[in-house]
C-alpha cells in the first residue's frame, strides 16, 4: 500500500484531453490511445514493458475520470489538492478494528464497527475496507466514497479507492496483455456472429 | 448456473475447442452412464468450466474417443471418458437442478417442476448419498437465497452472498483435491463466478424483472421507478458501477487462477477467464445502448 501513496497524473493530461471533456469525448481517446500502447503492437518490441506501464496509466486515468470526473465536477479538484495531502487521521477507538481487518477476523471487526457511535470518515473507511475483505466491493466503494465526501482531503481512504479501481480495471489490461484484444473491427465481429452461429449448429 | 461461462470460441485453437466440446460431451455422457438417460437434458456450459478448472488441477488420466450419440447422428464427435473432474462436474449440475425444480415448484407449483422431481428422485438420492455434506450445504444457501429475494433484500452484495458461498461450495471439490490451499483457491474462483453470475443475470433481467415485478436487487438497491425513468436511462446509471464490480470478480477470479498449479488445460480455462468472461461481460454492459440506438 505504501508505495501506491505516490501522486496520480492529471487524468485529463494522461488521455490528451482538455479538462472537462464529455463522457463521449473521454471514451474516444480512451479507445484510442489504448490502441496505441496495446502490448500486441509491441510484442518483441524495446518499448513493451513502457507500453504497458503507459496503459496502466490510461486505463487508471479512463476509472477516474469515468467514476470521479463525469458528474461531480470534481475533475480538476484533486489538481488543487496540496501536495503531500493530509496525513492520514487514525483514531485510537479503531485500531483494534484494523489489527482485526488485517487478521481476517472479520467477526470481530464487524461487531466493533456496529458498536461504535463515532461515525465519522474513518468509521465508513473501515468499513469499506472490512467489505472488501469480505468480497463485498460494492459496499467497499460506496463506504469508502462515502469516507473520502467526509474527508476529502485524506491520503489513506483515495489510495484506498484508487486501488480498487485498478484492481477493476487492472483485469481488463491483463487480458488485453495476454492477446485477447477489444473486437472493435468488423471483421471481428463478423466472425464472432458466425462462430457463434455456428456453436448453436455445434454444440447443442 | 445460466450458461454464461462460455469460451471466446474465434480465440480458440481448433484443438481446444475440439477439447472443449469433449468436455461437453463428456459430462453428458457421464450423467448417462451415471443415472440414464433422462437427465441428460439439463446440460450447461457453466458446469464444462467447472469440469476444466478442475481437470487442470489433477494429473491427465482421461480417454479420448471419437463417437456418435443419438443427439447429433450425423458427425462423429469428441468425448472426454475417465475424467473424475467431468464426472463431478456432472454430479453438482445434477445437484443443483434437483434444488432448481424443488425450488421452482414451491414458486410456481404446477406439474412441469413436480415431474421433474418425480423423475430425478433416484438421481438426487444416490447423489446425497456420495455428497453429503455438500448437498446439504448447497441446499442451505439456495434456501438463504429464497429467504432474501422474499424480503425484498435491496444490497446487491448481501443478496449475491448466497449464490456466491453456494458456488464455493460446488467448486471446492474435497473428492478431487486434497490440498488445503488449493481448495481454499478454488473457493476463491467459485465465489467470483458466483458473484459474477449473479450479477451478469440480474443486469441481463432488468427489463423483465420490472415488468413482472419480481425480485431484483438492482432495481431495488438504485431506487428504480417506472414511472419516473426508462429503463435505458436506469441502465446507463447504474452502468458504471455495474461494470466495476462484474470486473473486480473477474480480476479477483484470474488471481486466483493464476497462483495455482496447473498441469494441463490452461489455454482453454485462460481463453474463458481471460476473453469468453470479458467479452460476456461487455456484451450485456453494452445491450442496453445498442437498443438505444435502433428507434434512429
Amino acid at each position: 500500500m505504501r508505495k501506491e501513496i505516490q501522486k496520480m497524473q492529471n487524468p485529463y493530461e494522461v488521455l490528451g484531453i482538455k479538462e472537462g471533456a464529455s463522457i463521449q469525448e473521454i471514451k474516444a481517446a480512451y479507445k484510442e490511445q489504448v490502441k496505441k500502447y496495446h502490448p500486441d503492437r509491441h510484442q518483441d518490441n524495446p518499448l513493451y514493458e513502457l507500453a504497458e506501464e503507459k496503459l496502466q496509466e490510461i486505463n487508471e486515468a479512463y476509472d477516474y475520470l469515468m467514476k470521479n470526473g463525469s458528474y461531480t465536477g470534481g475533475g480538476s479538484s484533486y489538481s488543487k489538492e496540496p501536495s503531500g495531502g493530509s496525513q492520514p487521521r487514525q483514531s485510537p477507538e479503531f485500531r483494534q478494528v484494523r489489527i482485526d481487518i488485517d487478521r481476517g477476523n472479520f467477526p470481530a471487526a464487524e461487531a466493533a464497527l456496529n458498536r461504535s457511535k463515532n461515525r465519522g470518515a474513518e468509521w465508513f473507511f473501515l468499513s469499506g475496507m472490512l467489505s472488501l475483505r469480505k468480497g463485498w466491493y460494492d459496499d467497499a466503494v460506496t463506504n469508502v466514497q462515502t469516507a473520502i465526501s467526509m474527508d476529502p482531503n485524506n491520503v489513506e481512504y483515495r489510495t484506498a479507492m484508487n486501488s480498487m479501481l485498478q484492481t477493476s480495471g487492472g483485469y481488463r489490461t491483463n487480458a488485453y496483455g495476454r492477446g485477447y484484444g477489444n473486437s472493435n473491427d468488423e471483421l471481428c465481429r463478423m466472425m464472432q456472429c458466425y462462430c457463434c452461429a455456428d456453436m448453436l449448429c455445434d454444440c447443442i | 448456473m445460466l450458461g454464461y461461462v462460455v469460451p471466446d470460441k474465434p480465440e480458440l485453437k481448433i484443438r481446444e475447442f475440439e477439447l472443449y466440446s469433449g468436455y461437453y460431451c463428456g459430462i453428458c455422457k457421464s450423467v448417462k452412464h451415471s443415472y440414464g438417460q433422462i437427465p441428460r437434458m439439463v446440460l450447461n456450459y457453466d458446469f464444462v468450466f467447472l469440469a476444466l478448472v478442475l481437470s487442470a488441477l489433477c494429473p491427465p488420466m482421461e480417454k479420448i474417443k471419437q463417437e456418435r450419440c443419438p443427439i447429433h447422428p450425423l458427425k462423429k464427435r469428441t468425448v472426454v471418458y475417465n475424467e473424475p473432474a467431468v464426472d463431478y462436474a456432472a454430479d453438482m449440475m445434477l445437484l443443483l437442478t434437483y434444488f432448481k425444480l424443488m425450488d421452482d415448484r414451491q414458486d410456481e407449483g404446477g406439474l412441469k417442476p413436480a415431474a421433474g422431481l418425480a423423475i430425478l428422485k433416484p438421481t438426487y438420492k444416490k447423489l446425497m448419498k456420495n455428497y453429503n455434506e455438500k448437498g446439504i450445504m448447497i441446499q442451505r444457501k439456495l434456501n438463504e437465497l429464497t429467504d432474501l429475494e422474499e424480503q425484498g433484500c435491496a444490497s446487491l452484495d448481501r443478496a449475491a452472498e448466497s449464490f456466491a458461498k453456494l458456488m464455493e461450495e460446488v467448486f471446492a471439490a474435497e473428492t478431487l483435491v486434497d490440498d488445503s490451499g488449493t481448495l481454499e483457491l478454488l473457493r476463491r474462483i467459485g465465489y467470483h463466478t458466483g458473484k459474477w453470475i449473479y450479477l451478469i443475470d440480474a443486469f441481463d433481467d432488468l427489463e423483465a424483472n420490472a415488468k413482472s415485478g419480481s425480485y431484483n436487487p438492482l432495481l431495488l438497491q438504485w431506487d428504480y421507478q417506472a414511472e419516473q425513468e426508462e429503463m435505458s436511462n436506469f441502465r446507463r446509471r447504474i452502468h458504471e458501477r455495474v461494470e466495476f464490480n462484474l470486473l473486480f470478480y473477474l480480476a479477483e477470479l484470474s488471481k486466483a487462477w493464476d497462483q495455482l498449479s496447473v498441469a494441463r488445460n490452461r489455454g482453454l480455462v485462460e481463453n474463458i477467464i481471460y476473453s469468453g468472461l470479458l467479452r460476456k461481460t461487455e456484451e450485456v454492459l453494452e445491450k442496453g445502448n445498442t437498443k438505444d440506438a435502433e428507434p434512429l
